[in-house]
C-alpha cells in the first residue's frame, strides 16, 4: 500500500441531463483527482442518482461534458466504462439464482484484470463466509449489499460510483464500507457517492444538487 | 474474448436454474401428447395436421419463456454491471439470446422427435419436422427476446410481448409448417426459414441493445 495504483481523474463541466423532456440536472461542474472522494447531497429527486448514472454512461448527456483522464491524457468514455468504473446502485447487480461464490467467480472472470485476490479471501473480508455456497436469493438485504461490495474488491477499478452505499448495512457493515473506501483512496482510487446525510466519508468534497428550476 | 465466454457460461448456468426452460418444454410436451388423443385415431387426419400443429406449440413454447426475461436483469441491476465491461451491448444481447434459444427452444426441438411419432409420422417426416424446428426456432427465440427487451421497462410486459409477436411469428409458422409437410414446396420453405432466422439473429441483438439502453436511462 502507500504507492498510488490508480491514476484516473474526472472532470465534469456544465453537465445537463434530461429525461422524458424534463431537466434533471443542469450546469453541474466538479472535478476529482486520484485519491479524492465526492459526496453528492440533495433532496429526493435532485438528480443524485442521475449524476452517478451519467458518469457511468447510462444517461444521455444533453449538454456539457464528462471527461476521464490518466497521467498520459484523456481516456475515451468507452474505455473508462470498460476498465475503470464500478457502479453500485440501489440494485446490487447480483445474480440472485447464482450462489455467493458463483457471483464472485463470474465477476472475477468478467471484470478482472489481474487482481490475484482469491474469491475465498474476499468472501471472508465482507463477512459472508457462512453464506458462500448459498444462492444469493437467500441473503438478507444487508448481505446482498455486502456481496455487491465484494464486486468492488474482486476487480480493482479506479473509480467507484456508489448510490447510497450504506443502505441496509449494519454498524459493522458501515465500518467495513468506510474501511474499504479508505484503502481505495489510499491507493489513488476515487469515489463518488450519494447520501442522505447519515453516511459520509472523511475529508471528502461535497456537492449540493438542486432540481433545475428550483435553483435561484 | 474471455469475457464473452464467461458471460456465455454463467448465462447458461443462470437460465438453466430459471423456470423458463421446464415451462416451455412442459407446455410443448403436454400439448403434443394430448392433441393426438383429442383428435381421434384417424391416421390420415393426424399426419395431415402434425406439422402445423407442432409448429403452433413451438411458437407458444418460445413465448412462454419470455416472462420477465430481461425485466429481472434490469431490476437486479445486472445490466449495469455488464455494461461496465469491454463487451459491447449488442454482443451481450446476442449471447443472452443464444442462451435463451438453447435453454428454451433446444429441448423443444429434441422433444419434437417423440411427439412426431405420437402423431403417427414416419421417421422421415419426423426428421423433417425436427429439422424445420431447428432451422426456424432461432427466429422465434430472437424475435421474442428482442420484444421482451423492448417491453422490459413495463410492469407485466409479457402480455404485450405476446400480442406484438403475432405478426413476426406468422412467417416462421407458415413456412415452418410448409417445410415440415414435405412435397415440392418443402425445399424453398426450408431456405426461407433459414434466411428468416439469419435475419433475426443479425438484427435482433442490435435492436435489443438499443431497447435496453433506452430502458436504463
Amino acid at each position: 500500500m502507500g504507492s498510488s495504483v490508480f491514476q484516473i481523474s474526472l472532470e465534469i463541466q456544465a453537465l445537463g441531463v434530461a429525461r422524458a423532456g424534463r431537466d434533471i440536472l443542469a450546469g453541474v461542474s466538479c472535478s476529482l483527482a486520484p485519491g479524492e472522494a465526492l459526496v453528492l447531497r440533495g433532496a429526493n429527486g435532485a438528480g443524485k442518482t442521475s449524476l452517478l448514472r451519467a458518469i457511468a454512461g447510462f444517461a444521455r448527456i444533453q449538454e456539457g461534458s464528462i471527461t476521464f483522464s490518466d497521467s498520459t491524457g484523456e481516456i475515451g468514455h468507452e474505455d473508462a466504462a470498460a476498465y475503470h468504473l464500478h457502479y453500485l446502485g440501489h440494485e446490487n447487480g447480483i445474480s440472485t439464482k447464482l450462489s455467493v461464490n458463483e457471483n464472485l467467480r463470474f465477476w472475477s472472470d468478467l471484470l478482472q484484470h489481474g487482481s490475484g485476490k482469491l474469491v475465498e479471501e474476499i468472501v471472508a473480508q465482507v463477512g459472508l463466509r457462512q453464506m458462500a455456497a448459498e444462492k444469493a436469493l437467500r441473503l438478507s438485504a444487508g448481505q446482498k449489499r455486502r456481496l455487491a461490495l465484494a464486486r468492488l474488491l474482486i476487480a480493482p477499478r479506479a473509480m467507484w460510483l456508489m448510490d447510497e452505499p450504506a443502505t441496509a448495512l449494519d454498524t459493522d457493515g458501515q465500518a467495513l464500507l468506510l474501511d474499504l473506501c479508505h484503502h481505495h483512496r489510499a491507493r489513488g482510487g476515487t469515489i463518488v457517492l450519494t447520501t442522505h446525510g447519515g453516511f459520509t466519508l472523511p475529508d471528502a468534497k461535497g456537492l449540493q444538487l438542486v432540481t433545475p428550476g428550483n435553483a435561484t | 474474448m474471455k469475457e464473452a465466454r464467461t458471460l456465455l457460461f454463467y448465462e447458461i448456468k443462470l437460465r438453466l436454474r430459471g423456470s423458463a426452460g421446464p415451462a416451455a418444454l412442459g407446455l410443448f410436451v403436454l400439448a403434443g401428447t394430448l392433441s393426438p388423443l383429442a383428435l381421434g385415431t384417424d391416421d390420415a387426419v393426424l399426419t395431415g395436421v402434425a406439422g402445423g400443429l407442432v409448429w403452433v406449440f413451438a411458437c407458444l413454447a418460445a413465448l412462454l419463456g419470455l416472462e420477465g426475461l430481461f425485466q429481472e436483469d434490469l431490476a437486479e441491476g445486472r445490466f449495469a454491471v455488464l455494461r461496465l465491461t469491454s463487451l459491447p451491448l449488442w454482443l451481450i444481447m446476442l449471447i443472452m439470446m443464444v442462451v435463451y434459444w438453447l435453454v428454451v427452444c433446444g429441448p423443444v426441438v429434441i422433444a419434437a422427435i417423440p411427439i412426431g411419432f405420437l402423431f403417427g409420422s414416419d421417421p422421415q417426416t419426423s426428421m423433417r419436422l425436427v429439422l424445420s424446428l431447428a432451422l426456424g426456432t432461432p427466429s422465434l427465440a430472437f424475435i421474442g427476446a428482442c420484444l421482451a427487451a423492448i417491453c422490459a421497462g413495463f410492469q407485466r410486459g409479457t402480455g404485450l410481448v405476446i400480442f406484438l409477436a403475432l405478426p413476426f411469428f406468422a412467417p416462421a409458422l407458415i413456412f415452418g409448417a410448409m417445410a415440415a409437410e414435405g412435397g415440392e414446396n418443402a425445399g424453398p420453405a426450408f431456405l426461407f426459414l433459414a434466411a428468416f432466422s439469419l435475419i433475426a439473429i443479425a438484427l435482433c441483438p442490435i435492436a435489443a441493445a438499443f431497447a435496453i439502453k433506452e430502458n436504463m436511462e
